[in-house]
């Protein structure tokens, strides 16, 4: 997020004030660089003056001199302004394809369209990525985060971000990626953006962040944000590798470890498993969305230690009453990280602890897989997650996200005939089935049935309570 | 003898530092500001963590003292902050960081501990007063608006949460509580109170709390009776407290009143001693009463004019750095209304859904341990019930430690959690668990055969991934640093309600110390000055502190409530485990033969099913009897199965004890897949009185060298059939006598200081320590100096070394 930081050159109020009731300031400022220390802002910028408008309390809130972090809003009328830098997009939010111009395919392979544009009027240009399912907006610049992700068939966006902190209202998803948040350190967002490869099912995005402070030199993050062409479902891979420092070159103790217990470094020594995110689940919590004035209840079905077995490693919550959920998949291990008001500063990553426990010349892997659509549950041995999309008239195409405990071998059962359900290895969150069939909508109603070895879960197609035996 | 108790007051006020952005200050830097602060104003000390500090102005004895020392300490405090480009911020929580901070009251001098519970237990139902008063976390992790004190409303994550009643005669020092009886200075401590703006209103509040407790002190009269009720109403009004802060209605003396009015009360009550502290009047308190304006109003306020998290941490950052912010708003705050009374279940109901396990029900509401058991009856149609894991839980379950070392001997923690991983993934039915003394398997089974099947395939896989790391498999409590050293847990049984666990507890109390007897396996030789240890763990080690802490105090369920977010290495009567209900026994340090563990798994298993079919016991346990618990804990300890335990006053070998577990537990095995042939080798340590911790002595015997010792313990305990083999050829040792607990005290360093601190060791309730050291005070024993700084200390004198020399 482009958010600046300014210096005041002069204050002027209109009217007193009285009691609690706000009065109007006007300030003149000087814009004194990026709102976080590190990151780019276009050209030109540094060092403009302008008026901002705030409504303050007392006297002592602006002051000249003083510094202040502006809003994105008030931002943006310093960087909309200016044309001279190359990642800028100047443009107001633009609104994506809808769906009734997209080309929706042959309905037996879907395809993923990308698109560049300022979705969210930050001044940077998002990348956006759309299948038949879902829309996720990617911002390169914010450290390849997952900004927007909407389930096409309900048009929620799951990630809603806000910014405004009302009353009973949760941050669902703000921070879910861990990197790159607008809240992390300066040095994240220092950021090179790749090359955005296109292929016809697939589409990624990949940053490389390197880090600058003493304490974490030499330590790379590198991001990879893929949607996969025909389930409702974005991969995140994000790999740490620490070079190590000339010193530690003796010090070398095996080499790259992928299997390392992750939590080992994400989490400092004293952090367990007994951990806030626990306390986190099973909340009911509100989220706001961008266009709408009420609220949305969630309901999060979270299951991390089943008894008698190996994690599943997943998460579901599942919407009470618009008919959507979210499935997030990773390593066993790793799950406790899928917490709201998660970032980079939790994990720890630019303490001088997280290189250390990383340990020289090695490199760890993490990886989630967010899918969305219409139900979703998770038991102890299998989470599942169905999503429903238009493709061409009359028809309409069905995914089936899922994991198994043991097996990767199963079929989904729904009116017109079984579809099989393939396996996905990705890295970072192990082995993920999914299933890809079009039907005619007219068949599409009821329940959809997953099989795995000798489990069972009902979906129901149109969103709602589940069941599982 | 010791002084008389004069009011002294103090606080530890954490308050972050901030970088302009929200980033917190890291410690090394806040640290160097601290130290440029003590150089100035030496009365002030300081500890520090990434993003905060405490500010402390050390021991006060009058409000302008305290008001004095904090003005001055704290407007330098700002300008050294100032020119780091930072800001303090006066705040329990940052809406955009995960942690909190909170501002610890400390009231002394108590010299007496009778006394001191006394007053603790009387303070108990004021604390939601307190916490309303004080409430400044209005936001916490990006939400907002549903507590005026989210730092307390979440336990303080841990560090503040319900305080159960205590019995004045029986109970350890406490921590973490909202309020307790803080060792080893001997304060009362309050921890209700968030982290304020105000640092006029911080020493008004601690005043008036230093005030209250002197008056409840002296006057036993006013002092309220923790029953059931006393202890339900003080629940629920904590949770109307962070809710609504100074608007809140709260339940006293069956009647509703305003918490204003309470606090009104408070300082009619403390009067005379606030008179006596230099404070007749506290004036920004009686304006905050007066509009029913809290800190977390302010917040609320300024969130409401620039809803941005961003905005308000930058404006809250300026009020932080001024002198008067608070006072000033306060001027010109209009007058809250009054909020009607809160129903705390209707709250929870709403906020979360039917099937929110039982556990996360308890959490949003803390009450008593029976009162949690009624809510969740009461909430039956609503459906809140334990995290329902489909299908029948395992009946054997235990926690096992994958334990590795260096070829060297030397501990390999890294390794070890690495292996735990896994080994646990690649076995059926086991699974791991994270604690922060590292990685643990959990093992479960429906029949003994089973789980002695799984507990071996771990082992091997475990064994198996040490190989491939090049570090040694070493499943032994012995091998570990002491305070770090796993153990083995067991899960006795699966519980339908607290109150079950409870009664299940005074069960098992009498007969632990005889199963750590048997199961002791981490000698020390040179591990206390009686002698060498035979379970370093229970002695000194943390978990083994924990372990015996819940068992000196009697257990009423109505009373009393443990932690729900307690940690996974100690004690408590309850706990959640894999989302079930679960009384875990502790006591067992991990043996390196997995047949003892399996055996001893079983046996306590079996034991709770015969436990479970009795009543709770009809006469409650006594301090008396809870001293015998604690001579039994250290002859534990120090004999293992030679050790003589005392039983209701009568001396029986530990070995009789786990014979007299065998024989209850016999008919309970057959259900479980087992015949008291399983518990075989169980029964031959007993008839030799050997335990794993008589085998390490034995193989290190006429070894100096430690790290010989260590890397030859190390290696013996790899072999799982080890221990068995070492039976096979051991002699049986002799009974050793009855462990006195005055004895103990008077060994060269049985006596600990501040004498009230023994948490290690020889671990007493702190009404029997005084006691007892008071008497060997009169009897020329010891030389108790009250007046140390950090609580008495006590010296032996030469003839308690002659009497201990003799004895």
């Amino acid at each position: 997020m482009s958010r600046l930081m300014a210096q005041i050159i002069e204050v002027t109020r209109e009217g007193e004030s009285t009691g609690l009731d706000p009065v109007v300031a006007r300030c003149r400022v000087r814009i004194t660089g990026p709102a976080v220390k590190g990151l780019a802002i276009p050209d030109g910028v540094k060092g403009k003056e302008g008026e901002i408008t705030r409504r303050v309390l007392f006297d002592w809130e602006l002051v000249p001199e003083m510094k202040i972090l502006l809003s994105v809003e008030e931002s943006r009328t310093f960087t909309a302004a200016s044309e001279a830098s190359s990642t800028v997009t100047p443009s107001p939010p633009a609104p994506l394809p809808g769906g009734e111009g997209r080309d929706p395919g042959n309905g037996l392979k879907p395809i993923v369209s990308t698109h560049e544009a300022d979705v969210n009027g930050d001044g940077f240009a998002e990348r956006a990525m759309e299948n038949t399912f879902v829309r996720a907006v990617v911002g390169p610049h914010v450290g390849a985060r997952i900004w927007e992700m909407h389930v096409r068939s309900a048009g929620v966006n799951l990630l809603a971000p806000t910014h405004a902190l009302t009353k009973d209202f949760v941050d669902l998803g703000g921070h879910h990626d861990g990197l790159g948040a607008e809240r992390s350190p300066g040095e994240l967002w220092k950021a090179r953006f790749a090359e955005t490869e296109r292929a016809e099912s697939d589409s990624h995005v990949s940053v490389d962040y390197r880090f600058a402070s003493e304490a974490t030199k030499g330590l790379t993050v590198s991001k990879r944000v893929e949607m996969i062409g025909d389930l409702p479902a974005i991969w995140q891979e994000i790999r740490f590798h620490y070079a190590g420092k000339p010193d530690d070159k003796d010090k070398k103790t095996e080499p790259d470890d992928e299997d390392k217990d992750e939590l080992e470094v994400l989490y400092k020594p004293t952090t367990g498993f007994q951990y806030v995110g626990e306390m986190d689940s099973h909340v009911r919590v509100d989220i706001p969305l961008h266009d709408r004035v009420d609220s949305y209840r969630f309901y999060e079905h979270q299951w991390i230690y089943p008894v008698g077995g190996v994690p599943l490693g997943a998460v579901a919550v599942q919407h009470e009453r618009l008919g959507v959920a979210m499935l997030i998949l990773t390593r066993p291990g790793a799950l406790a990280t899928v917490d709201l008001g998660f970032d980079a500063r939790r994990l720890g990553i630019e303490t001088r602890m997280f290189p250390e426990k990383l340990g020289p010349d090695r490199q760890l892997t993490r990886g989630l897989l967010w899918a969305a659509g219409a139900s979703a549950t998770v038991t102890p041995r299998l989470a599942a997650l169905v999503s429903l999309g238009e493709v061409v008239a009359g028809q309409r195409a069905v995914a089936v996200v899922a994991r198994h405990l043991e097996g990767t071998e199963g079929e989904v059962h729904l009116a017109g005939g079984a579809l099989p359900l393939r396996s996905y290895d990705l890295p970072g969150v192990g082995p993920v089935l999914g299933a890809y069939g079009v039907r005619s909508a007219d068949a599409l109603s009821g329940e959809l049935v997953v099989v795995i070895g000798e489990d069972t879960v009902a979906l129901p197609l149109s969103g709602g309570e589940t069941g599982a035996s | 003898m010791p002084p008389e108790f004069r009011v002294t007051l103090g606080y530890d006020w954490e308050i972050p530092v901030i970088k302009p952005g929200g980033t917190p200050m890291e410690e090394k830097d806040i640290q160097r500001l601290t130290d440029r602060l003590t150089l100035e104003f030496p009365y002030v000390h300081s500890e520090m963590q990434d993003g905060y500090y405490e500010h402390k102005v050390g021991v006060c004895r009058s409000f302008p003292e305290l008001h004095e020392k904090t003005e001055e300490s704290l407007a330098r405090m700002r300008e050294l902050v100032a020119e780091e480009g930072a800001s303090l911020y006066c705040s329990a929580t940052v809406p955009t960081l995960g942690w909190v901070t909170g501002c610890h009251l400390h009231v002394g001098t108590f010299f007496d501990p009778r006394e001191a519970v006394a007053t603790r237990n009387a303070l108990v139902p004021y604390m939601p007063a307190f916490a309303a008063l004080m409430a400044n976390s209005p936001t916490f992790r990006g939400s907002g608006g549903e507590y005026k004190s989210h730092r307390v409303a979440w336990q303080a994550m841990g560090d503040g949460t319900f305080a159960s009643a205590r019995h004045e005669d029986a109970c350890p020092g406490e921590w973490g509580n909202d309020v307790g009886v803080r060792m080893p200075s001997p304060t009362m401590e309050c921890r209700v109170v968030d982290t304020p703006l105000s640092a006029r209103l911080a020493c008004e509040c601690a005043v008036l709390y230093a005030a209250l407790t002197a008056t409840l002190r002296s006057k036993p009269a006013l002092r309220a009776v923790l029953d059931a009720a006393t202890m339900d109403t003080y629940a629920r009004n904590r949770h109307r407290a962070v809710r609504h802060g100074l608007q809140a209605t709260l339940e006293w003396d069956g009647r509703q009143v305003a918490a204003r009015d309470i606090l009104r009360r408070m300082l009619d009550l403390a009067a005379e001693q606030l008179r006596e502290l230099g404070l007749p009047e506290p004036n920004l308190l009686l304006s905050a009463l007066a509009k029913r304006q809290t800190q977390a109003d302010m917040q609320r306020v300024m969130l409401e004019a620039q809803p941005d998290p961003e905005c308000l941490i930058a404006t809250w950052s300026r009020a932080s750095m001024l002198d008067g912010a608070f006072e000033e708003y306060l001027a010109r705050a209009p007058e809250l209304e009054q909020l009607p009374l809160e129903d705390p279940e209707e709250f929870v109901r709403s906020r979360l859904g039917a099937d929110a396990p039982r556990e996360l029900v308890e959490f949003r509401l803390p009450l008593t341990a029976a009162g949690k058991d009624r809510l969740v009856e009461r909430l039956a149609a609503w459906g809140p019930r334990p995290a329902a894991v489909p299908g029948t839980p395992p009946r054997l379950e235990l926690m096992w430690a994958p334990v590795a070392t260096h070829p060297s001997g030397a501990p390999a923690p890294e390794e070890s959690k690495a292996i735990g991983a896994e080994a646990a993934a690649g076995t059926p039915g086991c699974w791991a668990w994270q604690t922060w003394m590292g990685t643990a398997i959990g093992v479960g089974a429906r029949a003994y055969g089973e789980l002695r099947e799984r507990l071996a395939a771990v082992r091997e896989a475990s064994r198996l991934a040490a190989e491939r790391r090049g570090v040694v498999l070493a499943p032994t409590s012995g091998v570990s640093e002491v305070h770090m050293a796993p153990g083995l847990r067991i899960v006795s049984a699966t519980l339908t309600s607290h109150s079950d666990g409870y009664t299940l507890l005074e069960h098992f109390r009498p007969v632990l110390p005889a199963l750590a007897a048997l199961m002791a396996g981490s000698y020390a030789k040179t591990g206390s000055a009686h002698g060498p240890v035979k379970s370093a763990r229970l002695w000194c080690g943390w978990s083994g502190g924990f372990a015996r802490r819940s068992l000196i105090e009697p257990l009423d369920p109505q009373t009393s409530a443990r932690r729900v977010a307690s940690s996974d290495e100690s004690d408590p009567p309850t706990q959640y485990r894999q989302g079930r209900l679960t009384l875990g026994i502790n006591c067992c340090d991990l043996p390196s033969s997995s047949e003892l563990c399996a055996a001893a798994c079983l046996l306590v298993r079996a034991l709770a099913e015969a436990y479970g079919n009795r009543s709770r016991p009809a006469s409650p346990v006594t301090p008396e009897h809870l001293v015998e618990v604690c001579e039994n804990w250290a002859a534990a300890c120090l004999d293992g199965l030679q050790a003589t335990m005392r039983i209701r006053g009568i001396g029986v070998p530990a070995a009789e004890v786990v014979h007299g577990c065998i024989a209850d537990a016999e008919p309970f095995l057959a259900p479980l897949g087992a015949s008291r042939d399983d518990l075989w080798l169980i029964e031959r340590a007993l008839a030799k009185r050997q335990s794993c911790a008589d085998m390490q002595a034995a193989t290190e015997a006429g070894e100096p060298d430690e790290g010989v010792r260590r890397a030859r313990r190390a290696r013996i305990a790899s072999r799982d059939s080890a221990f068995e083999e070492y039976l096979a050829r051991a002699p049986e040792l002799p009974q050793l006598p009855v462990r006195s607990v005055r004895d103990l005290m008077l060994a060269p360093t049985g006596l600990r200081t501040p004498p009230w601190m023994m948490v290690e060791g020889i671990l007493l309730p702190l009404a029997a320590s005084h006691r007892l050291l008071l008497e060997l005070e009169r009897e020329g024993l010891v030389r108790i100096d009250w007046e140390e700084r950090d609580g008495p200390v006590v010296t032996r004198l030469a003839k308690a070394r002659c009497s201990a020399s003799g004895a």
